[in-house]
């Protein structure tokens, strides 16, 4: 009896830790870099709440159009009677479109609209940026991560060989454990970088709007030749980064939806309009306009202008800016590709003095241990920066992309069309 | 009995004027659009070969295929406009309407070349889908038109049919 009810035990014991194993282990998810740019459009949280964003904006003209049509409410019909002076109310409601300003609140809200929709392609392409270049970082982590470990190797074997040294009085204990203290060294950067990845992975998979039930893998990628590349130069980049630059752009638009506010001014003898005007994020919410004309009407027209050249100084600003960070990441890129050739022939000459000086070791001749350190130390090194050259140059051309609206970017992001088709 | 017979009129009246507005509004716009364009061709035609570009360059280069890219988005958003773009097709000299509105594809070619930089593209995005743009715009034709635009060749030298 004791035996079956022990062995009843032991069974659910092992189905219960296999199902509980089961919905514990992650999914895992291969990632390639082309799918983070089609992951970061359609599901990240932040893309995704501002393409809702953008789609009230879109609604809101329909609301200003449709502000022109009569409206009839019973109550202020029945007041004229009372009060034959607020007949104006019902012209307003009657004949909206017979007020100014309900037409120029549609166009304001159309222009309010193009610019949250570019302030929505900035914010949709800079999160792309943002997880491809978190994609290469990892990338790059991951390749040093495998450097770390390979130098480690390297050490302990040397280690051995020291050992054997100091043993036949060839070399002297202080050399062995100077090894020992680079191996502790190597095993502390494995350690940091281990967390690194790891939160990395976290903060990509959080970018690409997935749960966290969900493991990735990133997928390997091929790294670039650039040795045949030629420097650019920023200047003939300017038109283009300028041009499709949603951040200037973005002035445009407010420039036209403040020209019909002004209008507002102008034409508020007529009414005001009884739409809200807090479509583009409450952007002019600080110019007064007044239902009817008054005095502070001259005041408001003032206030309007300098609204005017604060935006056309932002829009300087923004243009200065987009050509400036083009400058930065031209001089980089072409710093990188200078670079390359360098980097790659550092690899091969440090892998020569370390393969030399173990071929001497190998035929029995005196070899220094702190030289053999060293150049161990050097190869790592060198191998190091040629990976970082390589992710970084990566990075920078994506970066360019994003700067010129080039390759992924090119893209319309389409979150806002599927929006309009539900 | 007369007021009937006055509604009528009236109402045929007010079709037709509305009709003949829409049909002659139009036939002015469509010859409008082919001289505008054909002006924008010859000024990116003048141009084409004074690279390396500079501002000026690329705004004459994006104001042409700019110009190319917004009708076909805007035929391809109103299925009207398909069977309008038809029937102008079949009216049309395509010999003489291709090489009035399309830059061949030898001197396309060369403009993606001047506006290539390593893997980065210095003209507008325009220049560099223009042949998807016109393989979308030939996409609107019907079997017929699509035959003669395929023989004429002045057309078929703009295209690279994808």
């Amino acid at each position: 009896m004791k035996s079956i009810v022990v062995f009843v035990c032991l069974v659910v014991t092992i189905i219960s830790n296999t199902f509980a194993d089961k919905n514990l282990q992650p999914k895992l998810v291969p990632i390639t870099l082309e799918e983070v740019a089609q992951k970061v459009s359609t599901q990240s949280y932040l893309v995704r709440e501002n393409a809702l964003r953008v789609y009230q904006s879109k609604q809101k003209i329909a609301v200003a159009r449709s502000n022109l049509l009569p409206k009839l409410n019973l109550w202020r019909i029945i007041g004229i009677v009372y009060n034959p002076l607020s007949i104006r109310d019902v012209i307003e409601d009657v004949a909206p479109f017979l007020v100014p300003n309900n037409w120029f609140r549609i166009k304001e809200e159309k222009a309010l609209y193009f610019a949250q929709r570019e302030g929505y392609r900035a914010l949709w392409a800079n999160e792309i940026m943002t997880a491809k270049a978190l994609f290469l970082h990892l990338m790059m982590d991951k390749a040093l991560l495998d450097q770390i470990l390979k130098g480690q190797e390297e050490l302990k074997q040397l280690l051995i060989v020291i050992e054997t040294k100091v043993l036949f009085g060839g070399a002297s204990p202080n050399d062995s454990r100077e090894i020992e203290v680079r191996i502790l060294g190597l095993q502390e950067d494995q350690r940091s970088m281990e967390v690194l990845i790891a939160e990395e992975m976290s903060l990509l998979s959080y970018l690409m709007g997935l749960g966290s039930d969900i493991e990735i893998q990133l997928a390997p990628l091929s790294k670039p030749d650039f040795s045949n590349l030629k420097p650019l130069e920023a200047k003939e980049f300017e038109w283009r980064a300028v041009d499709s630059s949603p951040e200037v752009r973005q002035y445009d638009y407010l420039l036209k939806a403040l020209n019909d506010i002004r209008k507002e001014t102008t034409f508020s003898f007529f009414g005001a309009s009884n739409l809200s005007r807090g479509a583009g994020g409450g952007v002019f919410d600080h110019i007064p306009l007044e239902d009817g004309i008054s005095l502070g009407a001259p005041a408001i027209q003032k206030i309007g202008k300098a609204e005017k050249q604060i935006l056309e100084l932002q829009k300087m600003g923004a243009v200065e800016t987009v050509k400036r960070n083009l400058k930065l990441l031209v001089g980089n890129y072409n710093l990188d590709i200078e670079n390359y050739k360098n980097l790659k022939k550092r690899v091969t000459l440090t892998k020569k003095i370390l393969d030399h000086l173990y071929e001497k070791l190998n035929f029995g001749e005196e070899v220094e241990p702190f030289s053999l350190v060293e150049a161990s130390r050097n190869h790592i090194q060198a191998e190091t920066a040629f990976y970082a050259i390589q992710f970084r140059f990566l990075v920078n051309e994506d970066k360019l992309n994003r700067i010129l609206f080039y390759k992924d970017y090119s893209k319309k992001p389409n979150e806002i069309d599927k929006l309009e088709e539900k | 009995m007369r007021l009937a017979k006055f509604k009528l009129v009236s109402h045929i009246f007010i079709i037709s004027c509305l009709l003949m507005t829409f049909t002659g509004c139009k036939e002015m716009d469509f010859d409008k659009w082919i001289e505008s364009v054909n002006l924008l061709l010859d000024k990116t035609l003048e141009i084409s070969n004074q690279a390396p570009y500079n501002e000026k360059h690329y705004i004459v280069l994006k104001n042409y295929f700019n110009e190319i890219d917004q009708i076909t988005l805007t035929i391809k958003s109103n299925p009207k406009l398909i069977k309008y773009f038809n029937s102008k097709i079949k009216e049309s000299d395509l010999e003489s309407l291709c090489s009035q509105v399309f830059i061949s594809k030898v001197e396309w070619l060369s403009i993606v070349n001047h506006c290539t930089r390593n893997n980065f593209f210095l003209c507008s995005e325009e220049v560099r889908t223009y042949n998807e743009t016109l393989n979308i715009l030939r996409s609107f034709l019907d079997k017929d038109q699509r035959n003669r635009f395929d023989n004429t060749n002045s057309c078929r030298d703009a295209i690279e049919i994808i």
